[in-house]
């Protein structure tokens, strides 16, 4: 059998582009909220195993894969035109790091998003306007343990601020 | 249903060029960004280009043919090249099963796992409200082993998607098989490899990853996966090409050719080689 029938061309590019945006999967809860620059800690130790389940099967960033054992997320406050680089360590799965906008909906907009394939990465924030914001830590290799125990650390990229000023 | 005919208008390109010809002569695709209906001079209902994705038809073709069709997107985020078939029966097929041969050697360094770019979608009419209306994605993923990514809809799930990820095998040409076959159904439980032969009725997903030299038998797939797809009305729409590309794939490999040909899809028979 064969059948051909005419599509309108916006219909094609209506479908393309609502596959990607049409559904949105929520973390299940949070691993706890980081405080904004200056105040943010050092470093972080967690274990993303069986965390946020609701993420399996599901994408971020456009289409990268959540790990199906187990993701990480940290709320963070960031204030205008602050910035900051986190690095995520570890020696049992391979990390996919993010930072997602507005809430923790796998289909947030994606601030940033960084993997290299090794046990370390580190993902740039560049400064940008105060919000709330999620750090998405994940394993998008599909293969091999996809979870573990892991170390975050921060950095901050702090503009020159005023903090106190006084006429006499 | 629908098999791209790319081969056959291959044939009758060269018998009108006649036999001297060292290479196949392939048909000349429509390069132009934008939608043209009919695609392929009918042989796919419909394809879209991108400003900065490309469409064409080269040789060789995968599989000892003679021509294969060609897709590279550019960097912009809504970079998107790909052929559309929307033979499918209304309101969509309650079995539906694809095939087709790919070969990623012209993505250099293709070696981290967030560089990802769909190369196939099953779309449908009607879906749960909360879900995508995919009930299959297929894509492409880096790494070390670069990877074949499933995404089946399972209405058991809270991401509304099971992913299964299968890395692609040695193959000393570059080129792959891909077959999936995804029947419509209710499923209690969803559950990996569980559904090896489909059964008479219930949501069940079959695939098969191979070097395309490799013969591959219905009785005996890559995979399997029990899913409740039972709120989605079945394949509609298939579009094959580069549908959306994740920020580091179109870093990397912005204007780089993936390779995909011998499309066939239908509704109950195995199709293999």
């Amino acid at each position: 059998m064969k059948i051909q029938k005419t599509c309108l061309s916006l219909l094609a590019i209506g479908c393309a582009i609502a596959s990607s945006s049409a559904f949105a999967a929520t973390c299940n809860g949070t691993q706890g909220s980081i405080a904004a620059p200056p105040a943010t800690p050092a470093a972080v130790s967690g274990n993303s195993c069986n965390n946020n389940p609701n993420y399996n099967g599901s994408t971020f960033c456009g289409g990268v894969s959540f790990s199906n054992t187990g993701t990480d997320v940290y709320q963070i406050q960031m204030g205008n035109a602050q910035g900051l680089s986190f690095t995520v360590t570890s020696a049992a799965f391979t990390p996919d790091i993010a930072l997602l906008a507005t809430s923790c909906a796998d289909n947030s907009t994606c601030t940033v998003e960084s993997s290299n394939g090794t046990g370390n990465v580190t993902a740039n924030v560049p400064n940008g306007s105060a919000g709330t914001f999620f750090i998405i830590i994940t394993d998008s290799t599909g293969a091999g343990a996809q979870c573990g125990a892991y170390n975050m650390s921060f950095a901050g990229t702090l503009p020159v601020k005023l903090q106190d000023f006084s006429v006499q | 249903m629908n098999s791209f005919t790319m081969k056959a208008l291959a044939v009758a390109v060269l018998g009108l060029a006649g036999t001297s010809m060292a290479m196949a002569a392939c048909p000349t695709a429509v390069t132009t960004s934008g939608s043209t209906t009919p695609g392929g001079g009918g042989a796919w209902s419909t394809q879209f280009i991108a400003t900065d994705a490309t469409f064409n038809i080269v040789s060789p073709g995968l599989g000892g043919t003679g021509c294969t069709a060609a897709f590279s997107i550019g960097a912009l985020s809504n970079s998107r090249v790909f052929v559309q078939d929307n033979s499918p029966a209304a309101p969509g097929e309650p079995r539906y099963r694809a095939r087709f041969l790919v070969k990623l050697s012209n993505l250099t360094s293709f070696s981290v796992s967030n560089q990802t770019a769909i190369i196939m979608r099953e779309n449908d009419t009607t879906s749960p409200a909360q879900f995508s209306s995919d009930q299959l994605v297929v894509r492409i993923a880096g790494g070390a082993t670069p990877s074949i990514r499933f995404f089946v809809a399972d209405g058991n799930a809270a991401s509304g998607l099971v992913s299964i990820a299968v890395p692609l095998p040695s193959s000393a040409s570059g080129e792959y098989r891909v077959e999936t076959d995804l029947q419509i159904g209710a499923a209690a439980t969803s559950q990996a490899n569980g559904c090896t032969t489909t059964p008479a009725s219930g949501g069940c997903f079959r695939y098969w990853v191979t070097d395309a030299a490799a013969a591959s038998a219905d009785a005996t797939p890559t995979g399997s996966y029990v899913i409740n797809n039972s709120g989605w009305s079945g394949a509609k729409t298939l579009f094959l090409g580069l549908t959306t590309g994740t920020a580091a794939f179109r870093t990397a490999h912005a204007g780089q050719t993936v390779l995909l040909d011998e499309l066939d899809t239908r509704r109950q028979t195995f199709i293999g080689q």
